[in-house]
């Protein structure tokens, strides 16, 4: 059967001319480039070897589980059982409208007594058998992924980040005590995937001010889910904004956010170019588990599989700290730096300000990359 | 599947290099780059969509390649073993990317060549080359449109003229499957670039 099927006649001219309309496209392969950053890391030790997924897992079972969060998973999960138990309501664990009428109501009874870490965000963005998972352990909880919930603009704009940047990005979220956060995950739904075809994009309203790029005009748009005008302030500021570091925000959140899946899916706004070429571009974001936005604070923190690009380098890390407010960014402990193509344009220094040669290597304490400067200090 | 190496003069002097390489040779290593890295970028690149996630890849497989040469026994073809590697680093990176990038094929050509690179080239006027550009450019875009197991088939076959045997043995399917596969492929691609034909 298959047989036939290629041996079915093919239109000579047709096949041929294929072949060369394929031929002709092939892509360039940066030989020279790629032998310069290959060459240039052979004299490195090699680099210990990534733990695997069951390592990563141990680990993480292995972690003390706070003791507040036990308390509060138990009473989740008394009160669940409670309402399981109640005479004349329906099952919320077995019935098919499990996001209706009882999660509705088992919601702010979750959020008011259980006093875990990050309960506004974790208990309303998942249903409740999720809800209690996510309890116990707060720093997987909210994955980035998740399907927005529309309870969770409102939930996420009491908890701020604090601007202590000498925190870990997980200490960052659970720390948060009022304000206002933003969190990608929660704002619009993905757009179509035709959007990008009919892309007219409306008036951006966020601008330059004296106190940098105002940010709000891109958060409402995000939390009113309105693709098309969060697409045009993020394209606004990324070419208006006056500091590189809320230049870099932009391109970040861009990048992030046009993926698929994401809110700005098929909005060709993702156009790096020649970026990390030039001694002056900033930072990259190009993946992140989640990531929130604290426009009071000037801090956007990125958690999760982060990883990011500055000229010169990328690097792959726990999480990234961008803070518009001293133009800088603050990688967590253990990320890991590869020079890249254009590593003449990284300069990396360790904490005593000696220059570090090496073309791998991991900042054991995080390290602080100035924008500015462009120039990576590791602690 | 395992095939005698050293016995066509060309897998002798490959044998050879590896040997070379095995010991430390710099030069060795680099013939041996220099012999393979299109290939091994090409795959990526239909693995991964982007040309930079394909660069970063690329250099960490020569350079794991370069730690571990040592280990390869000569009990495979050096190019099936080095496929592997290439493969399991572009299946581990997709893996890893929770997020993946969509950026399309035509980005390879911008970043591998700067446009004044291409405008030096004095093959064609601007125009031309602009014409020639967009076509390529669209084409990769088909490339990168079409499913996985499509994409490989065809960044094999038609960017790097394989042969169909070869092909099979780096995937770990039939001929007869990569046959079909590249067919409906050539179907696929014949009908969303037809007006270019």
């Amino acid at each position: 059967m298959r047989k036939s099927i290629h041996n079915q006649p093919e239109a000579e001219g047709e096949g041929q001319a294929l072949s060369r309309l394929l031929a002709s496209a092939a892509p360039e392969v940066p030989t020279a480039r790629l032998w310069a950053a290959i060459s240039a890391r052979l004299d490195q030790a090699p680099p210990a070897p990534e733990p695997s997924w069951w390592q990563r897992l141990l680990a993480e079972v292995a972690r003390p589980v706070p003791a507040t969060s036990l308390v509060a998973a138990c009473l989740a999960m008394g009160l669940l059982w409670a309402i399981h138990e109640q005479p004349g309501l329906p099952h919320v664990m077995s019935q098919p409208a499990l996001a209706s009428a009882p999660v509705a109501k088992a919601k702010p009874a979750l959020a008011t007594k259980a006093k875990a870490p990050k309960p506004a965000v974790a208990s309303a963005a998942m249903p409740a058998s999720a809800g209690q998972a996510a309890t116990a352990k707060p720093d997987l909880a909210a994955p980035a992924l998740a399907a927005p919930a529309p309870e969770l603009a409102k939930a996420s704009s009491l908890t701020p980040m604090p601007r202590d940047l000498s925190q870990p990005f997980a200490s960052v979220q659970q720390a948060s005590t009022g304000g206002q956060r933003f969190q990608s995950a929660y704002a619009p739904a993905a757009g179509p995937a035709g959007a990008a075809q009919a892309l007219s994009l409306p008036a951006a309203q966020g601008r330059a001010t004296a106190a940098g790029w105002d940010w709000d005009a891109f958060q409402s748009a995000m939390e009113a889910r309105n693709s098309p005008q969060a697409a045009a302030e993020l394209s606004a500021a990324r070419s208006q904004a006056a500091s590189k570091a809320e230049r870099s925000l932009a391109a970040s959140a861009i990048h992030l956010l046009t993926q698929p899946g994401q809110p700005l899916e098929g909005y060709p706004l993702d156009d790096q170019g020649d970026a990390f070429s030039d001694p002056k571009a900033g930072l990259v974001v190009e993946q992140a588990v989640q990531w929130d936005l604290n426009t009071a604070q000037h801090l956007a923190g990125f958690g999760g599989l982060v990883q990011a690009r500055v000229p010169g380098l990328r690097a792959d890390g726990p999480s990234l700290t961008l803070d518009w407010a001293s133009q800088s960014a603050q990688f967590g402990a253990g990320t890991r730096f590869i020079r890249t193509a254009n590593e003449s344009l990284a300069q990396v220094v360790d904490a005593s300000g000696a220059p570090v040669k090496a073309n791998e290597f991991r900042a054991r304490d995080g390290a602080v990359y100035d924008l500015a400067k462009g120039q990576m200090v590791l602690h | 599947m395992a095939s005698t190496p050293a016995q066509q003069p060309e897998d002798r002097q490959e044998a050879a290099t590896i040997r070379l390489a095995q010991a430390g040779d710099r030069d060795a290593f680099e013939a041996l780059y220099r012999r393979y890295h299109r290939e091994v970028f090409l795959y990526l690149l239909s693995v991964l969509r982007s040309p930079q996630s394909a660069e970063d890849v690329a250099q960490d497989v020569f350079v794991k390649l370069f730690h571990q040469i040592g280990s390869y026994r000569q009990q495979s073809p050096f190019n099936h073993w080095l496929f592997r590697m290439a493969r399991n680093a572009g299946i581990d990176r997709l893996r890893r990317d929770k997020v993946r990038r969509a950026t399309s094929l035509d980005a390879a050509a911008e970043d591998a060549h700067p446009l004044l690179e291409r405008l030096d080239s004095g093959m064609a006027t601007p125009e031309e080359l602009q014409d020639t550009e967009r076509r390529a450019a669209l084409v990769r875009q088909a490339v990168a449109a079409l499913p996985q197991p499509f994409r490989e088939i065809v960044a094999l076959r038609e960017w790097q003229d394989l042969p169909y045997d070869a092909i099979a043995s780096r995937l770990g399917i039939s001929e007869g499957t990569v046959k079909s596969r590249l067919f409906r492929a050539r179907q696929m691609l014949g009908q969303r670039l037809k007006r270019l034909l």
